[in-house]
């Protein structure tokens, strides 16, 4: 570990133990004003705002990724720190879990927002390792254009087969089976979970028409089955890095909306109570 | 098979921003998008291969075909600059970000609109639909509040200004509260003491709390809103409890802090006079206190039915003096206006008279204070409730000059009572009485006829004398006008006495009256000669100074009160009474002293006095039940201090409360 490592996970440690002191520090303030008679709810809300306003400076340092601002990775990882006493902030602010009025959507929000992030967490803890045993690497972006060359590639691998051979075997096993599989990403979900949903769809395509070859198929039989192993890597691409996208769109709109009705809750507090 | 990473290239892809708005149309339908892509503001990019390049040195078009889609075309631009490679335009797609970014949006404005949609969806705390909407209200504040959410929170009901206003300046929510909760002390002070003085109690802490820091709304018709824990209690008490056996020692003096307000003497009537046989004496303890209304105190039946079998004869036997006549000189006589007399009272001119005023003119002419004149009340003064009327610095008159204003104003008294009969008494008394009582209470049931009788009989120097009335009433006993009480609580011999002893007080803005007032008040609540005998049973109190303080506020204590040990005491004894099993004697707590210390008690007008007929109540005798490993302590655990303990003092309610059920039925 180089130097500037060593250091970037000593502030990172630093930085976990003063939001778990800060943490206790809002329990035990609580615990006191309570005892005391004091509006403990008051302070601990403001530590919990401003607590949220550091986690949606997140996504504004995403977008504002030209101001030297530190790193994305420190960001998340303080992201994920102040979003976990975050939840213990939250416990001690409210007290009941499943409060009434406009404030139980806020609760609901505030816990979809919660779960999704930690599921978020999970996700791009697992995901990217299994992405490593993927024989090729795609961008999310351009699989569109990777697909729709591979296709192009197929079927003149096909079409120059059908006339070298004179065979329809291969033109057939394509117009059948593979032109469906190379059309778009499939197996999305079971790719997911199962790094070769595809590509095992495609091997059990090819095993059933390998006997019926000629000699001069094999080569064009040999060089499409592995044109459909890396449509496979493709298709566990799309599905990973797919997933790894997808659950910001609960993420987000969750937080913004929730954020909304902070704005609102602080307004009827002040307006009402304080 | 391993693809290349050149493919990765400038020359053979494209480079995706993760940013864009929109993507290819093509692409969003696996197709192969093209190298342009959408335009910025959604639109097809790529309905043309290049957008040509003028060059100004050949003055041509030229093809700026990128590489990623095979460079310039051997075509070529026309003309008119156009490419030669026209497509059909595609639909873009919108990216993810882009998704995402209308999601959030489209969120945001989601929770405006419902905030917007409910504000005016039904009224009340309670219509969970309204986006101000906080929960329902507790069933104790519903039912008096109803939907009126102005009644607590004030901005609710105005515009935006009031909201705008609101934000910034802080809201007094404790107001509302003491709209309808009273207190008798400080509202927002902790305990609602006036002044925090107690050692017992961390120095640091603050005086002023808020209602609502503990009485929390919202929660629901059945939320608990004066629940307070143990931990609370302990925050600034500095004596922490786990339980009732940690609880310091109680007072030695413990429960009895002041005296009774009935002066009874427990350990003399249970040890001595109900001894002595008696079929109405009493044998036990709830043959005089009233056990199904056992509470802090335990009441005592009424005197009827208590004492008055005994001691309902001294109370006939107490007569009132308002009014009597002082011994004149012969000049005062003289001067009385015995024309004006003999026109006021035709029932003048008997021998007597006629003799006293030529003895009495004689002795004047002769420069004798009296001569052969003998006033009949020879000796007398005008006894201390006159003199307090009269503001009189003398009881005695007889040897004041006729022009001195005591003798002025008694010969323009006498005058009147025998011209009109009651009302210059009442109007006399109503004017120095300053409205505490009224004159005419004080002289309720007495005739003009008896005054007429009683002054013109005095004015011819002459008495009358007459039996109490039976059942009590106003008499004539010789050279005084009285008042004999018509049993207990007679309302009149009850207000003379309220009346004297708030006569000190109505004084002070005259010195020399101060002295009479106190005179004429120790005189009629002597408890041995005073009138009625009122004060021999019923305490006078004292309770803002000593009793000799013409500023101090004495009161009578008419009716037994309860003293607790302190306010914040809410010992019963309902749930205590028979608990130890039917029959339960009360002495299994209230043991009776050998000698009570009463008498020496009741000396003074100060009340702060632990005098009582029972020994001190001790921990030990609590610990007995709540101490054990049982389920009383358990009872005790659970309420904590709260058990035996109030958090507020003397909590009560504002006339103003109307309940909203009420109001609608």
């Amino acid at each position: 570990m180089n130097k500037g490592n060593t250091l970037r996970v000593a502030l990172r440690a630093g930085f976990g133990v003063v939001a778990v002191g800060l943490a206790a520090a809002v329990v035990w303030l609580d615990q006191r004003q309570r005892l005391t008679l004091e509006r403990a709810e008051i302070d601990s809300g403001w530590i919990l705002l401003c607590a949220i306003i550091f986690l949606a400076l997140f996504n504004v340092r995403k977008k504002l990724s030209m101001i030297p601002a530190g790193r994305n990775s420190d960001w998340l990882a303080g992201h994920i720190g102040v979003g976990t006493i975050v939840v213990v902030i939250y416990a001690v602010h409210v007290r009941d879990p499943w409060p009434s009025g406009y404030e139980f959507v806020m609760a609901l929000l505030f816990y979809v927002v919660m779960l999704s992030g930690i599921c978020g967490y999970i996700l791009q803890r697992v995901l990217p390792r299994a992405m490593t045993n993927v024989r090729n690497e795609f961008i999310w972006e351009r699989i569109p254009l990777e697909l729709a060359t591979m296709r192009e590639e197929a079927e003149s691998l096909v079409m120059e087969c059908a006339r070298d051979t004179g065979s329809d075997v291969l033109p057939r096993l394509y117009r059948e089976d593979l032109e469906w599989f190379f059309r778009k990403p499939r197996f999305v979900f079971a790719s997911i979970l199962h790094a070769e949903a595809s590509s095992s769809w495609a091997r059990q395509r090819f095993g059933g028409v390998e006997s019926y070859l000629s000699a001069g198929e094999l080569d064009y039989f040999e060089r499409l089955r592995s044109m459909s192993y890396v449509k496979g890597d493709i298709d566990r691409a799309f599905a990973v890095q797919g997933l790894l996208k997808v659950w910001l769109l609960v993420h987000v709109p969750a937080t913004y909306a929730f954020l909304a009705l902070v704005v609102w809750h602080v307004i009827l507090i002040h307006v009402y109570l304080v | 098979m391993k693809l290349s990473s050149k493919r990765f290239r400038f020359e053979n892809s494209n480079y995706q921003r993760p940013n864009l708005q929109w993507r290819c149309g093509r692409a969003a339908a696996w197709g192969k998008p093209c190298t342009r892509g959408p335009k910025g503001d959604g639109s097809c990019g790529g309905v043309t291969a290049c957008k040509p390049f003028f060059d100004q040195k050949t003055s041509r078009w030229a093809c700026r075909r990128p590489l990623t889609a095979g460079g310039p075309c051997s075509e070529g631009p026309g003309p008119n600059g156009h490419c030669a490679h026209l497509r059909p335009p595609c639909v873009p797609r919108r990216t993810l970000r882009r998704i995402r970014s209308r999601l959030a949006l489209l969120a945001v404005l989601l929770v405006i609109a419902g905030i917007g949609a409910t504000l005016e969806y039904g009224t009340g705390a309670g219509n969970l639909g309204n986006s101000l909407s906080a929960g329902p209200l507790s069933s104790e504040h519903a039912r008096y509040i109803g939907n009126d959410c102005a009644a607590c929170h004030v901005p609710h009901d105005g515009g935006m200004e009031t909201w705008a206003s609101a934000v910034l300046v802080r809201n007094d929510m404790t107001s509302a509260c003491l709209d309808c909760h009273t207190f008798a002390g400080e509202e927002r002070n902790a305990h609602n003491f006036s002044k925090i003085s107690s050692n017992n109690l961390a120095p640091e802490q603050s005086t002023q709390t808020l209602c609502i820091t503990c009485h929390t709304e919202h929660n629901g018709s059945e939320a608990d809103l004066v629940t307070l824990s143990d931990a609370q209690c302990s925050s600034c008490h500095q004596v922490t409890m786990e339980n009732f056996a940690d609880h310091s020692a109680f007072d030695l003096q413990f429960p009895s802090w002041r005296r009774t307000s009935l002066r009874f003497d427990h350990v003399s009537h249970l040890g001595k006079y109900f001894l002595q046989a008696g079929a109405d004496d009493p044998t036990g303890c709830v043959d005089c206190h009233v056990a199904q209304r056992a509470d802090v105190a335990v009441p005592v039946r009424g005197f009827e039915e208590t004492c008055a079998s005994c001691h309902a004869g001294d109370i006939n036997d107490r007569a009132l003096t308002i009014l009597s006549l002082p011994e004149m000189s012969a000049e005062q006589f003289v001067a009385l206006d015995q024309a004006y007399l003999s026109e006021v009272c035709p029932s003048r001119g008997s021998r007597d008279f006629y003799q006293s005023l030529i003895l009495a003119r004689q002795a004047v002419a002769a420069g004798d204070p009296f001569g052969d004149f003998e006033s009949i009340a020879y000796g007398e003064g005008m006894g201390p409730v006159m003199q307090w009327s009269m503001a009189s610095d003398s009881a005695d008159i007889y040897d004041l000059p006729v022009d001195d204003v005591t003798v002025d104003d008694l010969s323009w008294l006498f005058l009147d009572l025998a011209d009109s009969g009651t009302s210059p008494l009442a109007d006399l008394l109503d004017d120095r009485a300053a409205g505490a009582v009224k004159g005419s209470v004080l002289l309720a049931g007495l005739s003009d006829a008896l005054v007429r009788q009683a002054v013109c009989a005095w004015t011819s120097n002459a008495e009358v004398r007459q039996d109490p009335p039976f059942g009590g009433g106003w008499y004539i006993d010789g050279l005084s006008l009285n008042y004999m009480p018509n049993g207990h609580a007679d309302p009149v011999m009850r207000s003379w006495l309220d009346l004297a002893v708030a006569a000190p007080l109505l004084a002070t803005e005259h010195d020399e009256e101060d002295g009479q007032a106190l005179i004429m008040r120790d005189t009629l609540i002597n408890p041995k000669r005073g009138a009625g005998a009122c004060a021999g049973c019923h305490g006078v109190s004292a309770e803002n100074g000593d009793g000799d303080d013409p500023d101090a506020l004495v009161a009578i204590d008419w009716r037994a009160k309860d003293s607790p040990w302190s306010p914040y005491l809410n010992y019963s004894h309902g749930p205590h009474l028979n608990l130890l099993g039917e029959g339960t004697a009360c002495v299994q707590c209230h043991r009776l002293k050998d000698e009570s210390g009463l008498a020496d008690a009741f000396e003074t007008l100060n009340p702060v006095q632990p005098a009582s007929s029972f020994m001190p109540i001790g921990k030990d005798q609590c610990m007995a039940c709540h101490g054990a490993e049982d389920g009383l302590q358990a009872v005790a655990s659970d309420r904590g201090c709260l058990l035996c303990h109030d958090y507020h003092l003397d909590s009560g309610f504002s006339h103003q409360m109307v309940d909203m059920q009420q109001l609608r039925e």
